[in-house]
């Protein structure tokens, strides 16, 4: 009778109207908002894994991976953790948005992350090895895409502790001196304790990566290496010259024309 | 008929066919949500709001896939919900067991513990364990799912359900904490029906 009872309730509810049943429309449009949300989130994944790429590599930070455990933890440090902190918590968040799905619940929520991590760390390096950002960057070099400036220009001034690259001024006994981003003249002690490639000898005009603590204008090298020739050693954004920024600046066309039109007068 | 094709008959329109999944259904929800809502006076009302929420919300049903898991994923969630509005028993926000991958456990009846024996165990314990791993003894044991439908149901890894389920009879066994004779289990059920 009870039983009898509970059906009998549910139907009249139903068919008073009481309760409504969602239409077909109300479900795909919930469906589609979760897989825009997602999308979003993993493109901002995709952009913030590369825009770390990015910014180390812009600043040879990577260079630091090559000097061994203190190398390493100097990289580690000088990581943009507050980047990269936004980037985990989307991680965080991905990996609770696709739990409803049941090819992320049948797994251990460790594995779901794992593969979030492995396809951010990847894409990100691919992004980051097209001229995606480096487009973004000239943009923003030319007074385009203000929104973005804050962020680039974070990574231009990002400046791994320990490391300075240049190119070799002069060869000493001891050592020799450098030209930096940030220095014209820096002298480069090199000892026995210094790490080197094996019969690396520093020559003038040498592009070098030098590992150390930097005092008194001089560096006692933990670690040298030389750099491809081809590499571009960038002066840092506030030490570029006026005659410097006068090349990247392109003459406007009506300026040129005003100049002619002057020069005719003046004729 | 089956589930799915009454549940497709529902989402074309045909309202009375829904009366017929309520039919083939009402029992089984009772007893699952009386187990699990053991100690809530508004169990009853629970069931009731089950199939009104499978009726709203029958068009998101994938009439490929079973229907069975989906209602009771249904009254999983009405369930907790529940248990959090009241606040008597505390909800872990975050469970571990979800975290790293664990062995899975086989499948099988215990030699040690009689299957009928266990079975009143958990009946006459269930106010003993938490709600975590109540329900899937309750899913395993009283509704004859396997730890797949179970894995869908809650919303967790396979191997978790298999975790879980173990540590529920470790915990029943920590509160006999003695072997299960006939006479443990006539004591246990009179306890629980004089409670009740």
């Amino acid at each position: 009778m009870k039983n009898k009872d509970l059906k009998n309730n549910i139907m009249k509810t139903i068919k008073d109207g009481d309760v409504q049943m969602h239409s077909k429309q109300f479900f795909l449009g919930k469906a589609l908002l979760s897989i825009v949300g997602i999308t979003f989130i993993i493109l901002a994944i995709l952009f913030l894994g590369s825009f770390i790429v990015f910014m180390t590599s812009q600043s040879s930070a990577w260079e630091l991976t090559k000097f061994g455990t203190a190398g390493i933890i100097s990289f580690i440090t000088s990581l943009p953790w507050i980047i990269l902190g936004v980037g985990l918590l989307l991680i965080g968040m991905l990996a609770k948005l696709i739990q409803k799905y049941p090819f992320a619940y049948h797994k251990p929520i460790v594995a779901s992350i794992a593969i979030i991590v492995a396809v951010s760390v990847g894409g990100g390096y691919a992004v980051a090895q097209t001229s995606f950002h480096k487009n973004i960057n000239n943009h923003i070099e030319t007074g385009k895409l203000k929104a973005a400036a804050p962020l680039y220009k974070r990574a231009q001034k990002h400046n791994p502790k320990n490391l300075h690259a240049g190119i070799i001024s002069e060869i000493f006994e001891d050592g020799f001196t450098m030209k930096t981003r940030q220095y014209d003249s820096i002298h480069v002690i090199v000892s026995d304790d210094t790490k080197k490639p094996p019969q690396y000898e520093p020559a003038t005009e040498d592009k070098i990566s030098v590992f150390g603590k930097i005092k008194n204008e001089k560096i006692h090298a933990r670690g040298i290496k030389p750099i491809s020739k081809k590499r571009e050693i960038k002066k840092p954004r506030n030490q570029v010259k006026a005659s410097d920024k006068r090349e990247h600046i392109k003459p406007n066309p009506q300026d040129i024309r005003k100049k002619q039109h002057r020069i005719r007068k003046i004729r | 008929m089956t589930d799915e094709d009454i549940a497709k008959k529902v989402q074309s329109g045909d309202i009375e066919a829904f009366g017929q999944l309520v039919e083939r259904y009402e029992a089984k929800m009772q007893r699952y949500i009386k187990r699990f809502l053991y100690s809530y006076e508004d169990a009853q009302d629970t069931v009731q709001d089950v199939f009104i929420k499978a009726y709203t919300n029958i068009q998101n049903f994938n009439a490929t896939r079973k229907f069975s898991p989906w209602l009771y994923r249904i009254a999983h969630n009405t369930s907790i919900n529940l248990i959090k509005k009241r606040g008597k028993e505390a909800l872990p926000f975050f469970d571990p067991d979800t975290l790293f991958p664990h062995p899975v456990a086989k499948q099988k009846t215990d030699d040690a513990w009689n299957e009928q024996e266990l079975r009143a165990a958990i009946d006459s314990c269930l106010d003993k364990l938490k709600p975590n791993y109540r329900e899937p003894l309750i899913l395993y044991y009283f509704e004859d799912m396997d730890y797949k439908s179970i894995s869908d149901v809650l919303h967790i890894p396979t191997s978790t359900v298999g975790v879980r389920i173990n540590r529920a009879k470790k915990k029943l066994r920590e509160i006999y904490n003695k072997p299960f004779t006939n006479a443990s289990l006539r004591e246990a059920r009179y306890e629980r029906r004089s409670n009740l």
